[in-house]
Formats: C-alpha cells, sequence, structure tokens
C-alpha cells in the first residue's frame, strides 16, 4: 500500500520578491531565525503547491536559499527588469508549469503565513466555477497581495499587468470571493498577517495576537518534525513565563497545525520540550528567562 | 498433506499447538507437539521462539553449523488484524555476536507463515546444493536456486513469486548472506530482520529464500470481545500517539537527536553534525519525493520510501540515515540515500555496515590502519566499500568482520572506540546523552539493541535526568525491557506501544477474547520476565560472563575522572562507578546473582528451562524436490 506525500502538481505559486526594504533593513529586529523572509513563505507553500516561482524585482538580488528550499523553485529572470509587481506576476506567467490550474499569487513577504492559510485559498478558489480572482481578505493600504485565480484569469490579467497597472486594482476588478485564512480560527482578524508591512507591524501583530509581551521573557520556541511541516516555521519567538504558557502561544498562532498538542496541558501526553537542548521538562508551570529556547518534539521519539 | 495438532488436539483458538520442524540434512519436514503450558507461558513471537531455540539444542554450539537453528516464531495475534500485529520473531544464535539474536520480519510473510497452521517454524540442517525452501499447507519442497544466486533480496522476491504466483509470500537473502556476512539481513517487501545475522544463518543453510503459502484464518473465541478490543486499539493509534511515525517515519528522529545532542557523529566522536539538516526528514519531505507505505495489517505506516534521483525508490529509517550519514561525516542526501540502496540491494544491516565503516575510518584517521581510500566524509569510497563488504573482496574481507572482531585484529587500544556491545554495532543514540539507555544497552541479550531495551524513552522523555545513571531508575528499565518483550511476544509493532495505556491488562484482555483462556495481567506479567530468564539461559550456555555487559570505554569518564573522556563525543561520559552500581541493582532486580548469573531453578538444567524438550515429532514428511 502506498500513499503519495507529494505535493499537489495542479496548483502553482507566484512569489514576487524584493519588495520589503523595510525588512531588510531590520530583519535581525524579527528574531524569526536565519532564514531569509521569503524562505519562510515557501516553506508554508511548499505543502500545498508543485511548484512556486521565485520572480525578484528590479535591483534586488535573488534571495539566497538553503537547499531544502530549493528544489520546487524556479528563478524567473526576465530579460528586461522588472520593476513593479504586476509586471513580474505577468512574466511568471508565461514559465507556470503546464499542469498547473490554481495559481496563488504573493507580492512580498508576509512572515506569519502558514500551509493553514494558503489551503483555505486554494479551496475557495476551487470551489468558485469561473475565471474569477478570490482575495484572501485584505489588510492596509499598500500590504503585501496574496490570492488565489485560475490560470485563465492570470492570462487574462497579464496585459494590463504589463503596462504596469498594480495588481490590487487589476485584481480587484476580477474579485469572485474572498477567503477567510485559517488562521483566523483564533478570533483574532485575518487582516492580521498581510497588515504586517515592516518589524514594526509585525510586532504590532504580534502583541495583537496575544504572541508578544514584552514585560515577559523573550524565548523561542522551536519545532520538528510534523510542526514544523504544518507551520513552515523552524521556530517562533514568544514572550512566555513558563513553558505552558509558551504551547498556548503556539496554539493561538496555528491553532490548525498546533491541535496535536490539545488543550492547556494535554500537550504533556504526547510532546516534550527540552530547555536549550537539555533537560527535558514534563513540567508546564516550569519558569521560562529570557532567552531560553524551547525544544518542542513528539514524546513518541526513537523506535 | 500435513495435519495440523491445533485443528485436532489443541482446546484454545489462537495457537495451533504445533511447531513445523524443516530438517534440510535429512530432507524432511516434521510435525511437532507443542504443549498448551508452554504456549501461555511464552505466547508467541520471541518469547516462543527463545523457548524453541533452547529446546531444539543441547549446549553451546556454532552459529553456523548445520545443527543451528533458525526459528520463525508466530504469534497469537498475528492474522486476527489487529493494528500492526503482522509480524514475525526471527531467531537464532548470531554469527556477529555469539549471542541470542531475536529479529522481527513483517507483513504478508508473517501472515503467511500463520496460514501454516503451526506456531513455528523451525529450519534445521543445510541443504545439498543452494536451494528456496518452499513451505505450504500441504508440505514442503526445494528448488535449486542456481538461478536466483547473486540476485537482491527484492529481485529475488519478485523471480520467485513469479515461478511459483503471488499468494506465496517470500523472504530471501541477498549476495552478503550467501557470502557468509555476518551482518547479512533477511529481506521480505524491502523490509528486514535485520540486525545480527538471520540472513547468514538461512545462507549457511544454503538456503537463498523462503517461499511460504498459506492464509490464516483465526477465528477468536469471544468474536464481539475480540472486535471491540481491534476497534478501540485502532481508534487510540490513530490519534497523536502515533503522529510521528504517520507524519514523518523513524527519519523524524534525526533533527531532533541532533538538536538534543544525541546523534552519534563520527563514530560516536560528537553528539551533533552541523549539516544533519540536509538529512532530515523536514528537508527530505521538503524536498524529494517520499511516499508513504505500511506493513499488512497496519493503519500506521512509518516506512517511507524516497524517489532516488537516478530512478527508483529506497526504503528510509532512522537508523539507516544517522549510520550512514552522520555517523559516517556524511551530510549529501544523495550519497547517503544511494549508500542504503546499495546496503537493501547486497542485504547488509544498515547500522552494523555504517558501524564498522565509521570504526575504519577512525583506525585510519589515527593511523591505526589504512582501508583504502576510506576517510570521514568520503561518500565515493564509501559506497565501494559497501559493495566489497557484501562481496567479502579486498578490504572488504577485514569490513565484513564487524566492529568487534574488526578491532581484535588491529588491536592498538581500538577496542576503547570500537562502538558495539557484545559485538553488535551501536544504533543510532548516543549512551552519553543517553545514560539510562547506556546501561540498558550493555545488559541487553542481544547486545547493543535500542528496541530490546527501549530504556530510550526514561531519558527522553524526562522520567529522568538523562545525563547520569543511577540505582533508582532500574526498576523502570527493567519495566520497559519487560513490557518491550511482551509485545514481541503477542506480536505487537513497537510503535503502537504509546497507544496502549495498561499493556499488562489489556495484553490479558485481547488474549483472553482470542483464545478463550483467561489470562491475567499477573500472568502477562509473569510471562515477561520468564521471556527475560529464556533469553538469559540461552547466552549463559553459549558463554556469556558479566565482562561483556559494558559498552565501550568512549562513552565513559576519563580514567583520571575528567568529565570528558579523552575520546570526547562533547559531552560528560558515563561516571563508571554508577555505571556499576546501576548494573549490580539491574542483576538484583532480576533475581540474578551477583556475577549476573541465573540461579538454579527447580526442575531447570543451567542449560534448559523446566519442560523445555521438544516432544517427539508425531509425523515426518520428506521434502519434495522441485524445479
Ligand atoms: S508502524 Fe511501521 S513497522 Fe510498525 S507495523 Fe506499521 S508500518 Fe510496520
Amino acid at each position: 500500500m502506498q500513499e503519495h506525500c507529494a505535493s499537489q502538481e495542479h496548483r502553482a505559486a507566484i512569489v514576487v520578491t524584493g519588495i520589503g526594504d523595510a525588512w531588510v533593513q531590520d530583519v535581525s529586529a524579527l528574531r524569526l531565525g536565519a532564514e531569509p523572509l521569503v524562505a519562510r513563505v515557501i516553506v508554508a507553500l511548499a505543502p500545498l503547491v508543485g511548484a512556486i516561482l521565485l520572480v525578484p524585482l528590479a535591483g534586488r538580488r535573488a534571495p539566497r536559499l538553503a537547499p531544502p528550499l530549493g528544489r520546487r523553485v524556479t528563478l524567473v529572470r526576465a530579460e528586461a527588469d522588472l520593476d513593479r509587481a504586476g509586471r513580474a506576476l505577468a512574466e511568471a506567467a508565461a514559465h507556470l508549469p503546464p499542469e498547473a490550474t490554481t495559481i496563488v499569487a504573493l507580492t512580498g513577504d508576509m512572515p506569519l503565513l502558514t500551509p493553514a492559510c494558503i489551503d483555505p485559498l486554494c479551496r475557495a478558489l476551487e470551489r468558485e466555477p469561473g475565471d474569477g480572482v478570490v482575495w484572501a481578505a485584505r489588510g492596509e493600504a499598500g500590504s503585501a497581495l496574496l490570492v488565489a485565480m485560475r490560470r485563465a484569469a492570470l492570462v487574462k490579467a497579464a496585459p494590463r499587468l504589463r503596462q504596469g497597472e498594480s495588481p490590487e486594482r487589476v485584481f480587484e476588478a476580477q474579485r469572485c470571493a474572498s477567503a477567510s485564512l485559517g488562521v483566523a480560527g483564533n478570533g483574532h482578524p485575518t487582516d492580521a498577517l498581510l497588515a504586517v508591512r515592516n518589524p514594526a507591524g509585525l510586532r504590532r501583530t504580534l502583541v495583537t495576537l496575544g504572541l508578544s509581551d514584552p514585560a515577559k521573557p523573550a524565548v523561542t520556541l522551536e519545532v520538528y518534525g510534523q510542526l514544523r511541516l504544518t507551520t513552515g516555521c523552524a521556530a517562533f519567538p514568544l514572550h512566555a513565563e513558563t513553558v505552558g504558557a509558551a504551547l498556548a502561544a503556539l496554539r493561538r498562532i496555528d491553532p490548525e497545525a498546533a491541535r496535536g498538542l490539545g488543550e492547556d496541558g494535554a500537550w504533556i501526553e504526547h510532546f516534550r520540550c527540552a530547555i536549550n537542548g537539555q533537560q527535558i521538562i514534563v513540567d508546564p508551570d516550569h519558569p521560562l528567562r529570557t532567552g531560553d529556547r524551547l525544544v518542542l518534539f513528539s514524546a513518541a521519539v526513537g523506535g | 498433506m500435513m495435519g495440523g495438532a491445533g485443528d485436532h488436539g489443541m482446546a484454545m483458538h489462537g495457537f495451533h499447538g504445533r511447531y513445523l520442524r524443516v530438517d534440510l540434512t535429512r530432507g524432511v519436514m516434521e510435525e511437532v507437539p507443542l504443549a498448551p503450558e508452554v504456549l501461555t507461558r511464552y505466547l508467541g513471537g520471541t518469547g516462543l521462539g527463545c523457548w524453541l531455540l533452547l529446546a531444539e539444542t543441547r549446549g553451546a554450539y556454532d552459529p553456523l553449523a548445520p545443527e543451528a537453528p533458525l526459528v520463525l516464531a508466530s504469534a497469537p495475534l498475528v492474522g486476527t488484524g489487529l493494528n500492526t500485529s503482522a509480524k514475525a520473531a526471527v531467531l537464532c544464535l548470531s554469527p556477529l555476536t555469539g549471542r541470542l539474536n531475536d529479529a522481527m520480519i513483517s507483513s504478508h510473510i508473517a501472515l503467511a507463515l500463520r496460514g501454516l497452521r503451526a506456531d513455528a517454524l523451525v529450519l534445521v540442517g543445510a541443504a545439498p546444493e543452494w536451494c528456496v525452501l518452499r513451505v505450504e499447507p500441504e508440505g514442503a519442497s526445494l528448488h535449486p536456486a542456481a538461478e536466483w544466486r547473486g540476485l537482491s533480496a527484492e529481485a529475488t522476491e519478485s523471480a520467485l513469486r513469479a515461478r511459483f504466483g503471488d499468494d506465496h509470500e517470500v523472504a530471501a537473502i541477498g549476495p552478503a548472506g550467501e557470502n557468509g556476512v555476518p551482518f547479512a539481513t533477511l529481506t521480505h517487501a524491502g523490509r528486514h530482520a535485520g540486525r545480527g545475522g538471520t540472513g547468514t544463518v538461512l545462507g549457511s543453510k544454503r538456503l537463498k529464500a523462503l517461499a511460504v503459502r498459506g492464509r490464516p484464518e483465526v477465528r477468536p473465541a469471544h468474536p464481539a470481545r475480540f472486535e471491540a478490543i481491534r476497534r478501540r486499539l485502532q481508534a487510540r493509534s490513530m490519534g497523536a500517539a502515533t503522529e510521528k511515525y504517520r507524519t514523518t517515519g523513524t527519519i523524524g528522529n534525526l533533527l531532533v537527536f541532533n538538536r538534543l545532542e544525541v546523534l552519534p557523529t563520527r563514530n560516536f566522536q560528537a553528539t551533533s553534525h552541523a549539516l544533519a539538516a540536509d538529512l532530515s526528514a523536514e528537508t527530505l519531505l521538503a524536498t524529494r519525493a517520499v511516499h508513504r507505505s505500511t506493513c499488512a495489517d497496519c493503519k500506521i505506516g512509518c516506512d517511507r520510501r524516497v524517489e532516488l534521483e537516478g530512478g527508483g525508490q529506497v526504503r528510509l529509517e532512522y537508523e539507516s540515515l544517522f549510520a550512514l550519514g552522520p555517523l559516517l561525516d556524511l551530510h549529501d542526501p544523495a550519497v547517503v540515500l544511494e549508500a542504503s540502496r546499495r546496503c537493501d540491494a547486497l542485504g547488509l544491516d544498515t547500522i552494523s555496515t555504517g558501524g564498522t565503516l565509521a570504526f575504519a575510518m577512525e583506525c585510519a584517521e589515527r593511523g591505526l590502519a589504512r582501508f583504502g581510500d576510506l576517510r570521514f566524509g568520503n561518500g565515493p569510497a564509501v559506497l565501494d566499500a559497501v559493495e566489497r563488504i557484501a562481496r567479502r573482496e579486498g578490504e572488504g574481507a577485514l569490513l565484513a568482520l564487524g566492529t568487534r572482531a574488526l578491532a581484535a585484529r588491529i588491536g592498538q587500544g581500538s577496542e576503547a572506540f570500537a562502538a558495539h556491545v557484545k559485538g553488535l554495532e551501536m544504533p543510532g543514540y548516543h549512551p552519553r546523552g543517553l545514560q539510562s539507555l547506556g546501561i540498558g544497552l550493555a545488559v541487553g541479550s542481544r547486545g547493543a539493541d535500542h528496541n530490546r531495551s527501549g530504556a530510550y524513552e526514561l531519558d527522553l522523555t524526562g522520567a529522568v535526568d538523562r545525563f547520569r545513571v543511577d540505582t533508582e531508575r532500574i526498576p523502570l528499565l527493567i519495566e520497559r525491557e519487560n513490557q518491550g518483550a511482551v509485545m514481541d511476544s503477542l506480536i505487537l509493532c513497537r510503535f503502537i506501544r504509546r497507544a496502549v495505556r495498561d499493556l499488562y491488562a489489556e495484553a490479558a484482555e485481547m488474549l483472553t477474547a482470542l483464545t478463550g483462556h483467561p489470562f491475567t495481567a499477573e500472568e502477562i506479567a509473569r510471562t515477561a520476565e520468564g521471556i527475560q530468564r529464556l533469553k538469559k539461559r540461552f547466552n549463559q550456555r553459549q558463554g556469556w560472563s558479566e565482562a561483556e555487559d559494558t559498552l565501550p570505554a568512549r562513552f565513559f569518564r576519563g580514567p583520571d575522572g575528567a568529565a570528558d573522556g579523552p575520546e570526547g563525543g562533547g559531552r560528560a561520559g558515563i561516571d563508571r562507578e554508577r555505571f556499576r552500581q546501576a548494573r549490580a541493582e539491574y542483576y538484583r532486580l532480576r533475581g540474578w546473582d551477583a556475577e549476573g548469573r541465573l540461579p538454579p531453578e527447580p526442575g531447570a538444567s543451567a542449560a534448559m528451562p523446566p519442560a523445555a524438550r521438544s516432544q517427539p515429532a508425531q509425523r515426518s514428511v520428506p521434502l519434495g524436490w522441485g524445479r
């Protein structure tokens, strides 16, 4: 009996990169690990799409991606400099693999994006009959854009995009529905993800989502295995006073991915935490100190 | 046609009350009765298999002598459809260790063996020429194997199914088993009874493969009760308790072990590898096509098959990744996957292969010996060496000895970093950071086998301080070992263990519903102890002594008591005195004497447990010769 675990070949994503000067300037402040932000976006997309086209804008260097991220990613280089997101999308359309019918397009970095956000967007599109564009709920003006559309819709939009029209305007004209992102399951505004334009915005969002409270110790929660694959993140920066509080924060970030942790203290049955990779903690009230790194792993370790 | 004592004479459901003994030298298959007391006491799998090894032999013997038995023991739960129950135990005297070797072989071959309507199949003697042994409910026959010699186990399996029909299940050896490499595997459907040389023993009988046709028909004594138990286990085993095995498989261990600094690296000289992420499940699943596969009667499906760039697939598990990756200072997935594929094709145990290569590399690094270009990090040299080991060619003939024998040849203090226990190469768990497991491996009847001990669970679940040993944890360690023996005798896969809440009570409930015999949790607990005694008795008969219940010097603190021994490892070593105290406590709680020997039992000789004499064969039929 065999079951294929590879991604879905009928879906492809186009990621326009190089928008976020603000991030580049202050990337260390984000404490999102050593990865460039676009790498996090790609990790979030990878389980759900068969191909990812990465289009750097003019004057930007293509991000250096760690080898694990490289295989499904094709770097699209245009003859002419692509100075606008719309032109980059139109250029990428010509490089889509033939089997791709559902296209997810992102312009910019969305550091809180997870696979749980992408899936509802694709599903919403796949339920729509025509060639409209499905929007993820939108944040403040100038935020990154996250939409899904059929290939035909992108082909239709391409001439206007090539003319330099903004993708917001072009896709707004073709909008057929809005999808609610998975992360909204925790009751926070779905816009929160897209409203993040710079480190200050990220910090604001983390506070809004209850993930950040500077009065509490700043710690990092490292996740492995299924949690890493489904959240698309290797590590989460958090403010938490105890191990239990740190895991509660993870549930707020991505309730779907963290479902296996169960409610409140239930995680202890199936997970373990090692503070800084050393002693293994089973007490949810174990206090944390600023700088601690919590290694969260399955209790079914070994075998 | 062979009869079946279970079908005429055995009152209990779930057992057949007989085993089949195929004597390849005499060319006969015999049916031997098994007393109900033996079956209810030792159940099946490892428990029954140990009893049969003792019953079939009379004293110390040579693992590759014709009279050495190879036991394939079925078990009461096999064929019931219970999740993860399609397994058989394969037992022999290991040619690698000279001690008991109890392995598992999984999936359809286990169901076919159960379909022979016998509780076990025992092979003794040696065929007059290279053959395939075909066993069916009606009888057995030998088939000349000249045309399949030199083939991989997988290719042999395909060829034999094409010859005999798809209703036959095949367990085969590769070239390594034919060439007598002492860590050759016995393989079915890409899964191996891997460690300790079960394939070598089959090869010593001049058997290339075993082809079995049989369909299990297990009728529980209380069908409704048994069905309720089956459903309950099924529901529990699909939850978080098995999520890791279902989502990443065991390869998910690699990155966690690296982070916890227990990933054996460069022949255990270090506890983590800077580039381990390249080989991790998280990377492989994101960058390669990975297929999930399962044993028969399993809904968990821990098995991962990774597509290779040049075509084909390789089955990957954590132990292969660690042994052919960080242990050899390799991190390029293309090289490690290819090394694993070659080991599988040639029929080599990946842990012993990697362990021996790592030891040879360190000897080369220290200038103690040379093995061509074999050095840490040299992938092409590893790929070449794997081939040579299987053929016992050039340096491969030395490497094919395994770590312990190679260290004995090289000498010059190399024994201190020869990573084995009782001759079995160490698994992918660094004992400096998992010190309970260190004790568990040292006292293990099979040598360095993490699954027979299971003590890593104490270390990795926070039950104890993993960086020290003490006597307080020994009862917990014994309990893990006992529970493992019960799972291996029922049989249930170890990976379902977290879905079972009270193993002895639930095992008693399952067995009662299945057999109609009233088992109790207390009896199952006694069975666990009894199986451990059988294992001990077998090893004692083969010459076991306390001195072998230890770890290589590398894992202890330095002779000056310094926190880090001279061999490094990045972590404080195990304190020798505490280790000795913990081992003494283990012997005491097991009821053994201060030197770790079994006390005399009423009615038992030193070599045999009470009633461990097989009864005279009831029937005997000649083996046919086929083409
Ligand atoms: S969990 Fe894995 S090893 Fe165990 S029975 Fe299932 S597939 Fe086989």
